[in-house]
């Protein structure tokens, strides 16, 4: 915790910074000092985690350095943000007198198009810079469903994935060089490069470290180019109690060698939140799309619906239903207000937690998850759950679900549901061997089955975290669990 | 008292895109993709109708909805939620412009079931938004009708306090007797959510259907399809960086609007 006091903090930063970059407006320091993870309560108007000295606004990795420098001085927990959509509680201010360093200032690009390659500041909207690139042809590839809020340096702290992984892969696969800032104020930068061999990889130090290790400033990543003429879409019902069959056909089209841009499985109660106009509620459905030049997508339509049509239990849907639908996938602020008013009102919240698992397993995480969290959560509404990202291993499963809030300050919701629910899916996950977070983030949310989860490997995270941030600065909480 | 609540699942048409408002050689928009959810008015109405039940245990509440088999979903919700008979007429055809005949049906139902002494409908629907069915049934009911009701509740004589808006205010009327509510934009009325075990328990009540009383008219004929005018008027403040914006922005606008 820090070692001066509030009003210390917040006079050393404005000798660092400008004023505008310091701000100590009481409802900013409070919706600063959490996110989406505590949901319920912010509907409520009700903060439960310590507010914040102040929110900063850095403009440039020199600010970054010498801020990092001066609360490395002050043991001040430092929480790095970007576009505060996060989910996990990787954005709590955990600690008295922390402060919130956001890098949305930081948002000019620049691409390359005879490298393939742009190179953002972390604050670069992914929207923004995504609907730029297509005006030029080009694509990151990238579409995670925070897309219209998210911005580039949280994408990677948090190793990102989008919707259409199966193609372009996560975050990790699409990153050719990075700058990031350490808590001693060493300004790091990784050049670009397409490959090489010189040891570790230690982009693989920054990207998903969630804020724990450093502030990172600027990301280049690949483009590619967009070709949506070529977008082929199919789809399959099954019925819902086959489940099992819906994972081998993903799998099926995967260890075949095909890369559909976006691979899915909806059981159907997932399902009928995306397509109860026309599909029926016991039915379970499977979703491709081919993206890429047109000789290829054309080919890997034809055999994704050969292998398909080959299994009497699917029955294929009108892919127009499907490319129609694709078109609304995303959110942004319009959603998450609306979304707002009718917790307010119902007191029924959904949340997500995705995990991930090799083929022979996943199935089984999926099935006894379920079973738990019927049982044993209270008040549940609706469960149900999707796979969305395939590899030539395994996939992810990202659990959907709703509950009444009874009986229940806001405050008490954390623990009396979305927790209970988290520890279900994550013993499930760890008992049959998968991972419990694909592509969330550990955050603070799951930071407590951290030795679970790495096993032995415990001892390279907590390495790496000790090596780097040993005043313990750097967004404490996350993926370490606080000692109580 | 026992009320009975009408309503209809519409297409989600927060999820079309701007492209996708397109008509084809029908005149008609495809939605048959998106999902569907409740009318936003039915939904109100119906949370109303709960609201009334909680505080009234003599109250018993029942659905009815005139659409496909893909409505009964809707209707097994409401089971779930503590309706006494949920019931669909069934009919595939499109009745978006066919109020006289929704309210044909409705008004049949009522008839056989005398016990119903309150009718709850929306004002108007997302796509139809004719705003005419409530007041038809109330015609062909000889009941009276009050329209944007935005409360309810059953008293213990069985009368009915409603509140509505008007252009004067609020209204707060006491009704004894059969009634016609038309539940206007009600803030914050969304539909409870019942949990999974109603749903197995009380959700898999078998839903009365009731056969197409006749083939529905064609109802109004559309002769031509525009998207209205939606642009805003705006002015660019042009500048290459914010202070320069802003300075201009103060000194052409807000100077003049902000009084000392």
């Amino acid at each position: 915790m820090a070692i001066i006091s509030k009003e210390a903090i917040v006079k050393g930063l404005l000798g660092i910074l400008n004023e505008d970059q310091v701000i100590t407006d009481e409802q900013v320091l409070k919706d600063s000092s959490l996110d989406r993870y505590r949901k319920y309560e912010q509907v409520f108007g009700v903060y439960t985690q310590p507010a914040p000295a102040a929110v900063i606004y850095v403009e440039t990795a020199q600010q970054v350095s010498d801020v990092l420098k001066f609360c490395n001085a002050n043991e001040i927990n430092v929480v790095p943000r970007t576009g505060h959509s996060a989910i996990e509680g990787g954005l709590e201010t955990a600690l008295e007198d922390s402060i919130v360093m956001d890098g949305s200032r930081m948002n000019q690009f620049t691409v390359n198009e005879h490298n393939m390659q742009v190179t953002c500041g972390c604050g670069v909207p992914l929207q923004y810079l995504d609907d730029e690139l297509r005006k030029m042809g080009y694509t990151t590839g990238h579409s995670p469903q925070s897309k219209p809020l998210a911005q580039m340096g949280g994408l990677v702290a948090t190793r990102s994935i989008g919707q259409f992984s199966t193609l372009y892969g996560g975050i990790e696969d699409m990153i050719v060089g990075l700058e990031a800032v350490f808590p001693n104020g060493q300004i790091c930068r990784i050049k670009n490069v397409p490959r090489r061999s010189v040891g570790p990889d230690i982009r693989h130090i920054i990207c998903g470290n969630e804020g724990a290790l450093c502030f990172i400033t600027e990301v280049t990543v690949k483009i590619f180019r967009y070709m949506p003429e070529n977008n082929r879409y199919i789809g399959y019902k099954l019925d819902d109690s086959q489940m099992k069959l819906g994972f081998e056909c993903l799998r099926e089209v995967m260890v075949a060698g095909y890369k559909p841009s976006f691979a899915r499985l909806y059981d159907a109660a997932d399902a009928q939140q995306h397509f109860s106009g026309w599909l029926e509620d016991d039915k379970a459905i499977l979703i491709w799309m081919c993206e890429g030049p047109a000789a290829i997508t054309e080919v890997m339509e034809r055999a994704i619906r050969e292998m398909m049509n080959a299994h009497p239990e699917l029955e294929e849907v009108d892919a127009k239903l499907i490319e129609k639908w694709y078109g609304g996938l995303n959110w942004g602020f319009f959603f998450i207000d609306k979304e707002r008013e009718e917790i307010y009102a119902t007191k029924n919240i959904g949340i997500t937690t995705e995990v991930s698992g090799c083929w022979d397993c996943i199935y089984d995480i999926y099935k006894t998850a379920v079973e738990r969290l019927q049982a044993e959560v209270p008040d549940l509404t609706m469960i149900g759950g999707h796979s969305s990202h395939s590899y030539i291993n395994g996939t992810n499963m990202y659990f959907c679900y709703y509950y009444n809030v009874v009986d229940c300050p806001p405050e008490e919701e954390i623990n009396k549901y979305h927790n209970l629910v988290n520890r279900i899916i994550c013993e499930q996950t760890l008992k049959y061997g998968g991972s419990i977070s694909h592509h969330h983030g550990l955050g603070k949310a799951r930071a407590h089955y951290v030795t679970e989860e790495y096993g032995s490997s415990y001892y390279m995270l907590k390495t790496l975290k000790q090596a780097f941030d040993p005043n313990g600065i750097m967004n404490m909480g996350t993926l370490i669990p606080l000692r109580k | 008292m026992e009320i009975l609540g009408c309503f209809k699942p519409v297409p989600d048409l927060e999820l079309l895109s701007a492209a996708d408002w397109t008509a084809d050689s029908d005149l008609q928009v495809d939605t048959a993709f998106v999902r569907t959810v409740w009318n936003c008015f039915d939904e109100s109405g119906l949370e109303l109708m709960l609201r009334a039940a909680e505080d009234n245990g003599s109250v018993r509440l029942h659905a009815l909805t005139v659409g496909p088999k893909g409505h009964e979903t809707y209707l097994k919700t409401l089971y779930a939620l503590g309706f006494a008979q949920a019931v669909r007429v069934n009919c595939e055809a499109d009745l978006r412009f066919c109020p006289e005949w929704i309210a044909r049906c409705v008004h049949t139902y009522l008839s056989a079931h005398p016990e119903i002494t309150a009718a709850v409908l929306g004002a108007q629907s997302a796509d139809g938004s004719n705003s005419q069915t409530a007041l038809l049934l109330a015609e062909r009911l000889g009941w009276p009708c009050v329209t944007q009701v935005a409360a309810f509740s059953v008293g213990a004589d069985g009368t009915m306090s409603v509140s509505s808006m008007t252009d004067e205010g609020a209204l707060t009327q006491t009704i004894t007797g059969p009634v016609v509510l038309s539940v206007g934009n009600v803030s914050g009325a969304y539909l409870r959510v019942p949990t999974i075990k109603a749903r197995r328990q009380l959700g898999r009540q078998p839903v009365t259907v009731l056969p197409c009383p006749d083939p529905p008219p064609e109802g109004a004929t559309l002769c031509s399809l525009a998207a209205p005018e939606t642009g805003r008027a705006a002015v660019v403040i042009p500048g290459d960086t914010l202070e320069e914006r802003t300075k201009l922005f103060y000194q052409q606008y807000w100077k003049a609007w902000v009084k000392p």
